[in-house]
């Protein structure tokens, strides 16, 4: 009988599956990895080394950019070490202006992993659908800092500006016709504040759109029910945090248990698993 | 907040005495220094000791103390050249200190006490070295590798002691102060080798705001103008 060994198998630096530059060194048993040695340092960019030679007001830029899903609240927790560091606080205003932008960057982060995670594992439509409302997301950003990802716009003490009452309208053009341009446009005829109120009563609806594209969805729940469970122990020895943690059944989100901005007089409920998969 | 981070830090002085070198509260926050060579003897009390429950390690970072306090961005005059300070060579003098270059910074969450302490031990050594604490945390694993990678600290008793963000066969340290912002290298490919070759940087510093010209025939002549403009 010949001898059975594992494959030893390379992958990356650039593959099609790879959010961007990975090589993972897997040592396979089958379709099975056994071992694996990532070499994760291929997208880094050392903004520490960056950071040090510039005055601190023009890092808050470079914040957006170290996780590009998650761009204000990067900014946050840098100009919020600022603020701690100069024992100032920002107005009350900019606070819940920031917390509400916090709160639309988890959104536009959620639904980026839905929709990447859904294409991912070979469920394509979801990506549409989250990018679809990730538009509107950014629209919001693009009102308020002139871009669509790397807003740029908070800052230590405040925000760069305040919100706009306008939001900006769609032109018609060869592809979209002036029907079509009036029906995106009409929930931006008011300020922006109103569109976010627009956006927060459509978005139920959509989450029931993605609900039946995943919930019970058979080869969904094949390719992710009990797959990678990580047990509490376990979370608290890899230092999870977020999502991550509750994933594992802790019940632990800094909103709740360290508040910072105006988090403490919100009222919101977190969901906490159980399975850790 | 202040009142619990005091009396954890009273307590960590009561509980440790002399292993630790010096403990305070600064903005909230409880930070506790200790000589290299009781922290593992102290990270496992913390974790083990239900008065203490850190059972998170979220970070650990070196620290590369050799231009502490040296403040480039302080000034009385007008520079001219922009915001050039903080780029230039001068900034790699290696200020006398007391303290050691480098140190190991230890970021501990108690998820069960909902409270945080940094922990940091200066690595007196030359290569500095301090233990390891992967068998206390396994978070520890990787954030070790970072550190050796970046700040050339070795860490006793590291599994797997390897680089791990820097470029296959990498030399040097890239975060000590000493090492340049530009690198030392370049990657690139060679049309007539057919292949990717390492050459010296080409790069040059970048100022990142124009130098600053106050005296310039048509800024005054701009200026004049419009100082009549406002008259």
């Amino acid at each position: 009988m010949p001898e059975i060994r594992n494959m030893t198998l390379n992958f990356g630096p650039q593959h099609p599956a790879a959010h961007g530059v990975l090589r993972l060194i897997l040592e396979m048993d089958g379709e099975v990895i056994e071992r694996a040695d990532p070499h994760i340092g291929l997208l880094h960019r050392a903004t520490e080394k960056l950071a040090e030679s510039k005055p601190y007001n023009q890092s808050i830029g470079y914040m957006d950019r170290l996780d590009y899903v998650s761009m204000m609240c990067n900014e946050h927790a840098y100009v919020l070490a600022i603020e701690r560091l100069l024992g100032i606080a920002p107005p009350i205003r900019a606070q819940y202006i920031r917390v509400m932008y916090d709160e639309i960057t988890r959104i536009l982060n959620h639904l980026l992993w839905l929709g990447c995670h859904g294409l991912d594992i070979g469920a394509m439509t979801m990506f549409i659908y989250c990018f679809r409302e990730r538009e509107d997301l950014m629209d919001c950003y693009e009102a308020v800092s002139g871009a669509r990802m790397h807003a740029t716009y908070y800052r230590p003490g405040g925000v760069y500006r305040d919100l706009p009452d306008t939001m900006p309208q769609y032109q018609p053009s060869k592809w979209h016709s002036q029907k079509e341009v009036d029906r995106t446009n009409e929930a931006r005829q008011g300020s922006l504040l109103d569109f976010i109120d627009d956006f927060v009563t459509r978005f139920p609806t959509y989450v029931d759109e993605y609900e039946t594209l995943l919930t019970d969805n058979r080869i969904w729940k094949q390719r992710t029910v009990g797959i990678a469970v990580v047990s509490p122990e376990r979370a608290l020895q890899l230092g999870f945090s977020g999502p991550m943690i509750r994933g594992s059944g802790i019940a632990w989100d800094l909103r709740k248990k360290q508040p910072y901005e105006v988090y403490d007089h919100l009222d919101f409920d977190i969901p906490v698993g159980v399975n850790g998969d | 907040m202040t009142d619990r981070m005091e009396e954890l830090a009273a307590r960590l002085k009561e509980r440790f005495k002399d292993q630790l070198s010096q403990c305070f509260v600064q903005r909230d926050e409880v930070t506790a220094e200790l000589p290299a060579g009781h922290l593992r003897e102290i990270c496992k009390a913390l974790r083990g000791e239900p008065e203490f429950a850190f059972e998170e390690l979220m970070d650990l970072c070196g620290v590369d103390y050799s231009t502490y306090g040296q403040a480039d961005w302080q000034t009385e005059a007008a520079s001219n050249l922009g915001f050039s300070r903080g780029v230039g060579q001068a900034v790699y003098s290696r200020v006398p200190q007391e303290r050691p270059r480098f140190a190991v910074v230890y970021h501990l969450l108690s998820i069960q006490h909902n409270r945080r302490l940094r922990l940091r031990v200066y690595a007196p050594e030359d290569p500095p070295r301090v233990d390891s604490v992967v068998d206390i945390w396994a978070s520890a694993n990787w954030f070790e590798r970072e550190a050796f990678d970046l700040f050339g600290i070795l860490f006793d008793g590291h599994p797997d002691l390897r680089r791990i963000l820097t470029d296959y066969g990498f030399i040097g340290h890239p975060f000590r102060k000493d090492f340049p912002l530009e690198g030392n290298v370049e990657v690139r490919y060679d049309p007539e080798k057919g292949r990717v070759v390492y050459q010296p940087v080409t790069i040059e510093n970048r100022v990142l705001v124009p130098r600053v010209i106050r005296r310039d025939e048509r800024s005054s002549q701009l200026s004049e103008a419009g100082e009549k403009g406002h008259a």
